[in-house]
């Protein structure tokens, strides 16, 4: 149905559009929801906003009846049985939320007065709703222990640390009006999944039937895969290799890169010393670079970029240096691409000719006008994400991937690489929200905005691991942590003197016991809280150990001033608008259901820290004076999402304005899109950092006897193989993986009836995918029921569903399926459960960005009647 | 290395801190600037661990800077304040924020006449760690 702008605003009370946003994935489209008689019968997008330009996906449509589902928790419930496990009834009793909220805030004053460190926040990943008033609330009452489960543990700290480091921004995608030549590593972005996914998916499509070259690197031949021009089949986990191997054919082959971009946007002509450090002026400790002209070693502030050096070799101070670019060139030396495609099964020629073909459509050198301003015109894009960044070697999978960007000046450029949205010069009328990159005092670009606090350049020093439960203090570039919930955190506690434990989790929606990893080793780390409180829309797994569960509103029954801010996380990039949605209640609470935001700050204030709070939503949401929050004055959230958008919008844009139009818009000028050439930062195509981070950590965790292998951290890229590519145990030869299912999100999704109906008519949603021909050559057939065993014994049963495409030593699983528990029925033992199979310890951790491996190695077997 | 960091106990905090008539950051029989600058500070979160006075109050010469200020912070709270706070000196950790009349204080190195009249700082740790 199309809907103008008479329908919404003629609507009656028992029959209106109402504008909003959607809530099924972290994407959170704009939409508008039809309510008649006080029932919402149907949500489409909202063609008014960028976010989503009308468009709504399978997710976003059926969004009405998770809402409706006569599951849906309705009162506030109690455990009557303290014996905590998965054979256990927890004997829930109906309770009245006054007694829910004492309860629950004299545990919060008692952890508070003894230690706030105590308490632990874990939140989902779906509501990104959740995320400004739980940063607010965990700020206030002082626990530093603030997670995103596992959908933060395993898409997050990679691909937005690097994104962050590379491009200021959360992620990445092609620019789709003008890229030419886009490849992906393990991405779906533009294929209904992901940041700004449905527009995304309208720019994708129309890139595509304009001619842009899609190629997708990827073991299993999916959602992008099916629509791409090419689809790179490869062995699991060597994304680094593969893209290494085409830098190398292009610096060292074809001899093609963008020398005045890497000269003025990289660290590409800093000199590198024998240390593998920058060689530092003595006077004002600025990274020298060669200066051609003078024959001598300067600041790299005193040398006009085009002077500088990106080869040879030079004496400085005494010492010899080379350009980082040098180092970088011989480097890259060693991925022929005869040697990778023994890593990653890529013929050679294929990967000269995708090497080739990116270098070329780079055009190096061109501009392009865009609205009377000049611009570099790189048309090519290289794009990772959860797929390739998914494992042990994430930073440098991640890092290689966009070193094809940086040597071609493809970097937030016309056509390029681009990060969502990492310059904002604020509305007109207000100029906020403004936020710009800005330089170190090496020159390298410092993010302007980002999701929360913990920066991904510079990175903080290291030191004992103190404060946070997932060590994260010492491994600095660790956003999310394994360590809350893995098999060996009490040995890491001890190693490092942590000198508290948890005793209180807070659960906003996440599903931990299936969202993380082995159900078993998260079961065990949730059993040694002694009080747990769930807010939830259903009774998950994980809510069936908690003591008090609290039913939480849907997305159709709640607010949010900022559903789509900050602007890094899910506005789509490129030019077009920005827009700056909310998120109304289109139906009142059902039973006694409260909105999560409402219930901390009721919380707040029985546990007597009101004042912190205000403090904290103040720094949270930037708020300016007038607007600024009073000392512990008590605001309902509606008043606080009403400063929020005063303080941004000016007095006349209250939330009833909001609430009104939906939405604010104005539009971007291409020096916000195209920033690159605008402002004076550089990013670093050579971590430097990297060595002396890996030696200040190892000073702290080698006492303890915990190793650091230092090949993880250094300068350059490598690829380094998971635990699973040392497996050569008989039997185990494939590489088992999980894939975010386009039908759904995370674990939750699973109850919804439509989104099932969909999946079950999906052959891969619910079933295991193998290569045809190796199911062949192992005697299995199609829909054969199937043990799928790692070498720690951990094991999922399932059906097979054979392909051609896939990679041969590729088993795919969809999404987080597999439910047991009783509170969603629908989902209750649909698909399977890949997350049984992971490990959840150091072992299997980054040592670098602590980011989990989420590839292991599998023995697949029939299953035997009677089994 | 640093050591292992213990918040204050409850008894900790009962204890009374410096008196607001002391002129910070000034030793005794110096020549001490003339403090011109009456500050109160908020500190909010786990830093409100550190006191029990809320606005903890500093004197300071009006040519101070902020940095300035959280050193006299960090003296006045000791070394676990400073620990939290400060990743280096004059040097705040990304996620601590520091609001000087509710304006973000980005350079610990201006001086308060510069930027504001602040009169008021507040303090607060926000942590937060996100993926997706």
């Amino acid at each position: 149905m199309n809907i103008i702008e008479s329908d919404v605003t003629r609507a009656t009370a028992d029959d209106t559009w109402l504008k909003s946003s959607c809530s099924l994935c972290y994407g959170t489209c704009s939409i508008l929801a039809h309510r008649v008689d006080g029932v919402v019968i149907k949500v489409e997008g909202n063609p008014d906003s960028a976010v989503g330009k009308g468009r709504l996906c399978g997710k976003g449509v059926g969004g009405l009846m998770t809402h409706y589902d006569p599951h849906r928790l309705r009162v506030p419930l109690h455990r009557t049985n303290p014996r905590k496990g998965f054979n256990e009834d927890p004997g829930w009793k109906q309770i009245s939320w006054d007694e829910a909220l004492d309860e629950i805030a004299a545990h919060l004053r008692r952890i508070r007065a003894e230690d706030p460190r105590k308490l632990v926040v874990q939140r989902t990943t779906t509501v990104t709703a959740s995320r400004a008033p739980s940063q607010a609330f965990v700020a206030a009452f002082g626990t530093p222990n603030f997670s995103t489960a596992g959908g933060g543990l395993h898409c997050g700290n990679g691909a937005h640390v690097i994104s962050g480091v590379m491009h200021a921004s959360w992620s990445v995608v092609p620019d789709f009006e003008y890229c030419n030549y886009a490849i992906y590593f393990g991405a779906s972005k533009g294929h209904a999944a992901g940041h700004a996914s449905c527009s995304n998916m309208g720019k994708a499509a129309d890139a595509r039937f304009r001619g842009m070259k899609m190629v997708v690197v990827d073991p299993f031949c999916n959602f992008a895969a099916a629509k791409a021009t090419e689809w790179v089949p490869l062995r699991v986990g060597t994304d680094a290799a593969l893209a290494l191997a085409m830098c190398n054919v292009m610096v060292n082959e074809l001899k093609i890169y963008d020398t005045p971009y890497l000269q003025a946007k990289t660290n590409a002509p800093y000199l590198i010393g024998p240390d593998q450090l920058y060689i530092r002026d003595p006077k004002t400790q600025a990274p020298l670079v060669w200066d051609q002209e003078s024959g001598t070693a300067r600041p790299f502030t005193a040398v006009p970029s085009a002077r500088m050096a990106l080869r040879g070799s030079f004496t400085v101070n005494g010492v010899v240096g080379r350009p980082a670019f040098a180092l970088l060139g011989e480097h890259l030396k060693k991925y022929t691409p005869e040697r990778t495609e023994e890593i990653t099964t890529v013929p050679a020629a294929n990967i000269r000719r995708l090497a080739g073909e990116f270098a070329r459509e780079a055009r190096v050198g061109s501009t392009i006008v865009i609205d009377g301003v000049t611009l570099p015109y790189r048309p090519v894009a290289a794009i990772a994400f959860r797929g390739s960044q998914g494992h042990m070697n994430s930073v440098y999978n991640f890092l290689a991937v966009d070193l094809l960007n940086q040597l071609v000046g493809a970097a937030d450029v016309v056509g390029s690489c681009l990060g969502f949205n990492p310059t904002c010069y604020g509305h007109p009328d207000t100029k906020l929200p403004y936020y710009v990159p800005k330089a170190d005092a090496d020159g390298l670009m410092v993010t302007g905005m980002w999701m929360g606090y913990h920066y991904p350049y510079p990175t903080n020093k290291p030191r004992m691991p103190s404060k946070q439960l997932g060590l994260q203090d010492v491994f600095t570039m660790g956003m999310t942590s394994p360590f809350l919930n893995s098999t060996d955190q009490e040995m890491l506690w001890e190693k490092f003197d942590v000198p508290y434990r948890p005793e209180m989790l807070i659960n906003y929606g996440a599903n931990l016991l299936m969202s993380i990893g082995n159900k078993d080793v998260v079961a065990e780390s949730l059993l040694k809280y002694k009080f747990i409180v769930s807010f939830d829309l259903f009774l998950t797994e994980t809510s069936v150990l908690a003591d008090i569960v609290l039913p939480d509103c849907s997305y159709l029954q709640s607010v949010d001033s900022r559903s789509n801010f900050p602007f890094i996380f899910s506005l789509p990039a490129g030019l077009g608008e920005w827009c700056w949605p909310i998120r109304q209640a289109v139906v009142p609470p059902d039973g006694e259901q409260r909105r999560y935001a409402d219930v901390l700050l009721e919380l707040a204030d029985r546990a007597g820290f009101r004042a912190d709070l205000n403090a904290a939503y103040n720094a949270t949401y930037d708020l300016q004076s007038p607007f600024r929050l009073e000392g512990d004055r008590k605001y309902s959230f509606d008043e606080i999402c009403d400063a929020d958008l005063r303080s941004h919008f000016g007095q006349e844009r209250g939330l009833d304005w909001f609430k009104q139009h939906g939405l604010i818009k104005w539009p971007k000028k291409p020096e916000e899109v195209y920033w690159r050439p605008f402002v004076d930062v550089r990013v670093p195509i050579y971590w430097e950092f990297l060595k002396p981070l890996g030696e200040q950590i190892a000073a702290i965790t080698e006492p303890r006897g915990l190793k650091i292998p230092r090949h993880y951290y250094q300068p350059l890229p490598d690829w380094i193989g998971c635990p699973s590519h040392a497996c050569d145990a008989p039997g185990f030869d494939f590489y088992a993986f999980y894939y975010r299912d386009i039908i759904h999100t995370n674990s939750f999704t699973m109850e919804n009836p439509w989104l099932d109906e969909a999946a079950r008519l999906d052959p891969f949603s619910y079933t295991i995918a193998m290569n045809r021909a190796s199911a062949e050559k192992r005697g299995l057939k199609h829909g054969a029921l199937v043990w799928v065993e790692t070498e720690k014994r951990r094991k999922v049963k399932g059906r097979l569903a054979v392909t051609e495409g896939i990679h041969p030593e590729g088993l795919g699983i969809a999404a987080l399926a597999g439910h047991w528990g009783d509170g969603m029925p629908i989902a209750k033992g649909k698909g399977v459960f890949f997350n049984e199979l992971l490990e959840v310890d150091w072992e299997h951790s980054s040592p670098v960005n602590l980011n989990l491996d989420l590839c292991v190695k599998v023995r697949v077997t029939a299953v035997e009647t009677g089994q | 290395m640093s050591a292992t960091l213990r918040l204050p106990t409850a008894d900790a905090r009962s204890r009374p801190l410096l008196t607001a008539e002391l002129v910070d950051g000034t030793e005794p029989g110096s020549n001490a600037i003339v403090p011109d600058r009456v500050i109160r500070v908020w500190l909010f979160g786990i830093l409100s661990r550190f006191t029990t006075e809320r606005p903890l109050i500093l004197h300071l010469p009006a040519t101070a800077t902020f940095g300035e200020a959280i050193d006299t912070l960090a003296h006045r709270l000791g070394g676990q304040f400073a620990e939290l706070v400060l990743q280096e000196p004059r040097k705040t950790f990304s996620h601590c924020r520091i609001f000087a009349d509710g304006k973000h204080v980005e350079n610990l190195n201006e001086a308060f006449e510069r930027t504001t009249s602040a009169s008021n700082i507040e303090m607060i740790l926000v942590m937060a760690a996100e993926g997706g």
